[in-house]
């Protein structure tokens, strides 16, 4: 659970009235700033959530501000929004460990849907389920994960939703990429044994696994007007940040220069963050686990391509 | 007939062998994941011609798959690849020496048309590509016969051709 007093800091004056609004829908008061050198007084104990636009202003305040935030209060909840030609999501939350959240700001607009979800989560501490992220009325497709044999019946049920929405053969394609990596790690991966050990991570994946009733994952997916969403829980709850940023970032580094060997570990994450615009993590240590990824539908492949992506990692502390 | 949780047609790998003019040429289609069996490549010799045009997707485990495949090439053996499809292109752009030894002959790319908005796969040759010096892809609408761009960033789709 978070308290009500968030600070938004964006250079550009138009995007205050919508942050208010976005901040007043999710059921907080905002302290909505726009001069850079204003920054140099925040305060991290005075606010529950901070939302910083990483530009040129803020960049002589960052340091000061994210080890105010370590050393002094470590509750207040950072969000960054970087830009176009700024690091990577990734890099970005690897190198601020007080940093969960970073929400792309894609052509310089102010995504008051994805602040309102995100502060919602943080405030009601409830994070878990694809419905935070979707309008009222649309349907919520599931199927139940629980066979390594039935990963192509998965792949097909939800990429024919795509293809009946008529999304282009690409973004097909970056479907069953995310329904087929997700599916694995949940039969693969995610299952722990009662030492809280991996159970089949080491099989190889031609192996047959069924899981037990209580293992089963679940995977949802609808389209909300824009983004296809696909989500995928576990009843198991092991991933943590640090792995994910692990795995991501090795991905990562290594893609300019393209990497010298096959796969290894963590290459099917890197593969579901190349495919989506924005990727959820869900955590209830050692409960529950879920990993929602937006594929957006309503901008051509080349812009996809050279947007940036936003990353959430929520924890939630009590029982789901 | 197929059960529920087997893959469709179009999804199953498969490998069509045919000769022509004293040439070994190979067809891959479908899927290339952890059931693709692709130890077919370690056995190669001579001169083979492998088609890649109908290969849907390929997942992490395919992906490793693959680069064990192709590297286990005997040196011996000349495979030029050709009709290489976009999902190949996108990770031989993300692995180096994706294709191995082997010669990429010629890809698709997707195409997108200003005007009209459709987006078609088009097969370029390496050579073609090439031409002038610097990379480069030009295609037509067949609908409006203006100009089409390429539906991707030029210098990251193209980036494995510095590779072969």
């Amino acid at each position: 659970m978070m308290g009500n007093r968030v600070f938004f800091y964006d250079p550009d004056e138009t995007t205050g009235d919508p942050a208010r609004r976005a901040i007043a829908a999710a059921g907080c008061e905002a302290t909505v700033v726009h001069e850079p050198s204003l920054l140099g007084d925040l305060d991290p104990a005075a606010h529950d959530l901070v939302v910083l636009t990483l530009d040129e202003g803020l960049r002589p305040h960052q340091a000061a501000i994210m080890e105010r935030v370590r050393a002094v209060h470590p509750r207040t909840r950072l969000v960054l929004r970087p830009c176009h030609g700024e690091p990577t999501c990734i890099e970005l939350m690897a190198r601020e460990p007080t940093l969960d959240h970073v929400i792309a700001r894609r052509d310089d607009l102010l995504d008051t849907q994805e602040i309102i979800a995100c502060i919602a989560k943080l405030r009601r501490g409830e994070v878990f389920g694809l419905e935070r992220y979707l309008p009222w009325g649309v349907e919520i497709h599931r199927l139940e994960v629980g066979d390594s044999r039935d990963k192509a019946q998965y792949v097909r049920e939800v990429s024919a939703l795509a293809n009946r929405l008529g999304c282009p053969e690409r973004m097909v394609e970056l479907v069953e990429t995310v329904v087929d990596e997700l599916s694995t790690n949940a039969i693969f991966n995610a299952p722990r044994d009662a030492r809280g050990e991996p159970r089949f991570a080491h099989l190889n994946r031609r192996e047959a696994v069924t899981l037990e009733p209580a293992e089963r994952g679940r995977l949802d997916f609808a389209y909300d007007g824009r983004h296809f969403v696909i989500a995928q829980q576990d009843p198991f709850g092991a991933l943590c940040r640090q792995t994910v940023l692990t795995y991501l970032e090795r991905c990562l580094v290594q893609t300019p220069d393209r990497q010298p060997g096959a796969g290894g570990a963590g290459m099917g994450l890197f593969r579901v963050y190349r495919a989506l615009s924005k990727l959820v993590f869900n955590v209830c240590p050692g409960v529950r686990t879920e990993i929602i990824g937006f594929i957006d539908l309503e901008q051509s492949f080349k812009r996809f391509r050279t947007q940036p992506k936003s990353l959430h990692f929520f924890t939630q502390e009590g029982a789901p | 007939m197929s059960c529920p949780g087997s893959p469709s047609e179009d999804d199953i790998f498969s490998v069509e062998r045919h000769e022509e003019d004293g040439l070994r040429h190979l067809r891959l289609s479908g899927v290339i994941d952890e059931f693709a069996d692709l130890s077919f490549f370690a056995h190669l010799r001579g001169r083979v011609t492998v088609s890649l045009g109908e290969v849907r997707r390929i997942n992490s485990f395919g992906v490793r798959l693959w680069i064990d495949a192709v590297r286990a090439i005997g040196e011996e053996t000349e495979v030029t690849f050709v009709d290489v499809p976009v999902v190949l292109v996108e990770q031989a752009n993300m692995i180096h020496r994706f294709f191995g030894r082997g010669r990429v002959e010629s890809f698709q790319a997707p195409m997108v048309c200003g005007t009209c908005g459709r987006v078609e796969k088009v097969l370029f040759s390496v050579e073609e590509a090439r031409r002038k010096g610097e990379v480069s892809l030009q295609s037509r609408c067949a609908a409006c016969e203006v100009e089409m761009e390429l539906d991707d960033i030029e210098e990251q789709y193209l980036a494995f051709l510095k590779d072969y």
